[in-house]
């Protein structure tokens, strides 16, 4: 159980979290994220029968730290990232918030993630959905994210690369 | 030779042009020749279909595609590998839906009939009643003409006047032999595959990974700023590309001498550096090439390409480590690649390896890897401009004119080269690249 006020803090930070990221403001999106984080992104499949996971066991788009999420955006800001030069236009939709508090300062949050995304004048924009399990960590007044599993709803991916951030 | 005049003079423009190093556009976008490319080219070509260990057990499949035709890729109760086309022998419904799976039999939503995964019929509904009279011998799955494999590697060709694979791949069966026979106990593949779609003609990205080096100069800068290369990219370009005949190719970096500081075996870790040294299989050449190997990239015309080089997860953190990717550059319409792509990982290599080595490939070779995703967007621009009515007016040409003679670049062929096929040096060339559309000429225009 968490109080309601923990709650609100919560989906506070999500919502932030995503202004950041559609910002483009990826240093400071950094800072949400906890020395010892890991950022995971399976692959999807679908599998031959219904009871099987249709995530695979070893295969992943992001298997990341908060270094190399940081190395990430080290190359974005080199100026040649051509993939995101011009960069894509984002807007992020979180949704549909869930948290429970486990042992001490550490939340487990799910949600679903809406990602709007453009490339330069292209007329046609593609939406990516992600269902997200997270795991928060309450620093006094702030917030940091130590886990974060990414379940993609495409097993083709769509576009023609992942230099997003979900 | 093609019936449509139109496709035929286009062909015979590509014949005049291509020895000047100049390729006509409509190659990457015309409906015509997309039509005649799945045609001449994948219904003949021995086409990559799967890795030996996604299927290990019997009953165990995956859903691969030849040209844009569904296959199922799968191994019968008696481990003998099988490749049928996924449609129902009634109505042609397709009877598999999964990526992968296990299964004994494959049932047809419409009606029912079911078969065995070494594609006899063995029943419908109502057998007696419906169907007492038909003979279950003639109404099995189709089954591609010929499949075969090389170091686990499974190719299938839909032609049963083709060559064998071994002659196809010609002198690349060498090279084949050198980069993924390393390891005596071969390799297994590590997770699914990453698929995506990118807007190009699906040629662009086979002759990217058939020894277009050139790019690195520029295009994967970004890498080179935040620490990737180990080895600065001009001395990188003094490495050697090779013709491996019938439109095969790859390109080596590689050490001058086996004392060079930089990265030897392709990187990969001490432990798995003896077992290729222990390797007896291995010639005392191939020994040699594979002491000095930084990087080995290449395609096996005409869409499956290669790529072992040392790279990190995270150049701040960790060391590179050798890794070894695959490809399939799947045909999806004159200007659409579906983008397949695997780690593979060597039999007994150690979990630590495997893990750092996946993690190291994601970063840097998948979609949102530093490296492969700049390398799409111009493969898209190619395509784009190959649409274009001004283009093909006024300019229609991409240039292949690298290394075209001596005057034209530093490329100079190399007599002394350890293997077979036809061998220049530095990497100021596109030889190859004119040779994977040689190949493709003579399919087309045959």
């Amino acid at each position: 159980m968490i109080t309601y006020e923990q709650y609100q803090q919560l989906c506070d930070v999500l919502y932030r979290e995503a202004e950041l990221l559609d910002r483009r403001e990826f240093r400071a999106w950094l800072e949400l994220l906890d020395p010892e984080l890991r950022y995971v992104m399976p692959v999807r499949v679908t599998p031959g029968s219904s009871d099987a996971s249709s995530f695979s066991p070893a295969g992943r788009f992001f298997d990341e730290t908060r270094s190399s999420l940081e190395m990430r955006v080290a190359r974005l800001e080199t100026g040649f990232a051509f993939a995101e030069e011009p960069p894509a236009r984002t807007r992020r939709l979180v949704g549909n918030i869930r948290a429970e508090r486990q042992e001490g300062a550490h939340y487990r949050v799910g949600s679903n993630l809406l990602l709007w995304v453009a490339y330069g004048d292209a007329a046609e924009a593609l939406v990516l959905a992600a269902h997200r399990e997270d795991e928060w960590v309450a620093e006094g007044e702030a917030w940091r994210l130590r886990r974060r599993a990414i379940y993609p709803d495409w097993t083709t991916l769509p576009l023609r690369n992942l230099t997003l951030f979900f | 030779m093609a019936t449509n005049p139109d496709l035929t003079e286009l062909l015979g423009s590509v014949h005049a042009n291509l020895e000047r190093g100049l390729l006509p556009a409509e190659v990457f976008a015309d409906p015509a020749i997309y039509e005649e490319e799945m045609e001449r080219i994948f219904q003949r070509a021995w086409v990559f279909l799967a890795h030996d260990s996604e299927i290990p057990e019997p009953g165990d499949f995956v859903r691969r595609r030849i040209g844009e035709d569904s296959f199922i890729v799968a191994r019968d109760e008696a481990r003998r590998v099988r490749v049928f086309f996924n449609a129902c022998r009634h109505r042609g419904v397709p009877i598999c839906e999964s990526d992968r799976g296990r299964a004994t039999h494959f049932r047809c939503q419409y009606h029912g009939w079911t078969f065995r995964n070494d594609g006899r019929l063995v029943g419908a509904p109502a057998w007696a009643k419906a169907y007492r009279g038909l003979n279950r011998e003639e109404w099995g799955l189709l089954e591609a003409d010929q499949v075969a494999e090389v170091h686990g590697l499974w190719f299938a060709c839909l032609d049963p006047t083709a060559p064998s694979l071994d002659e196809w791949l010609g002198d690349m069966r060498w090279y084949l032999d050198l980069v993924f026979g390393a390891f005596p106990e071969g390799w297994e593949v590590w997770g699914d595959p990453h698929r995506w779609v990118i807007r190009c003609n699906w040629k662009i990205p086979a002759e990217n990974f058939g020894t277009d080096d050139y790019h690195l100069l520029w295009l994967h800068r970004s890498n080179e700023q935040i620490g990737y290369f180990q080895v600065p990219l001009e001395y990188n370009m003094e490495g050697y590309h090779v013709q491996a005949g019938n439109g095969h190719g790859l390109s080596f970096s590689i050490a001058p001498t086996p004392d060079d500081p930089g990265p030897h075996y392709w990187g990969y870790p001490e432990e798995l550096v003896a077992m290729i040294q222990r390797n007896p299989r291995l010639s005392p050449a191939q020994q040699d090439l594979a002491n000095r190997s930084r990087v080995a990239v290449g395609t096996v015309f005409p869409n499956w390409s290669f790529l072992a080089l040392p790279l990190s997860p995270d150049p701040k953190t960790s060391e590179p480590v050798g890794y070894m990717t695959i490809r399939i550059w799947q045909p999806a319409g004159p200007t659409a690649t579906e983008a397949w792509s695997w780690v593979l990982v060597p039999r007994g290599s150690s979990e630590g390896y495997r893990q750092t080595a996946y993690r190291a490939a994601m970063a840097t070779f998948s979609p949102g890897g530093s490296f492969e995703a700049d390398d799409v967007k111009p493969w898209e621009g190619v395509t784009a401009t190959a649409k274009s009515r001004f283009w093909l007016r006024r300019g229609r040409f991409y240039n292949y004119q690298m290394g075209l003679s001596e005057d034209m670049s530093s490329a100079r062929l190399v007599s002394d080269w350890p293997g077979p096929g036809v061998v220049y040096s530095p990497r100021y060339e596109e030889n190859q690249q004119r040779g994977f559309y040689r190949r493709w000429l003579e399919l087309m225009q045959r």
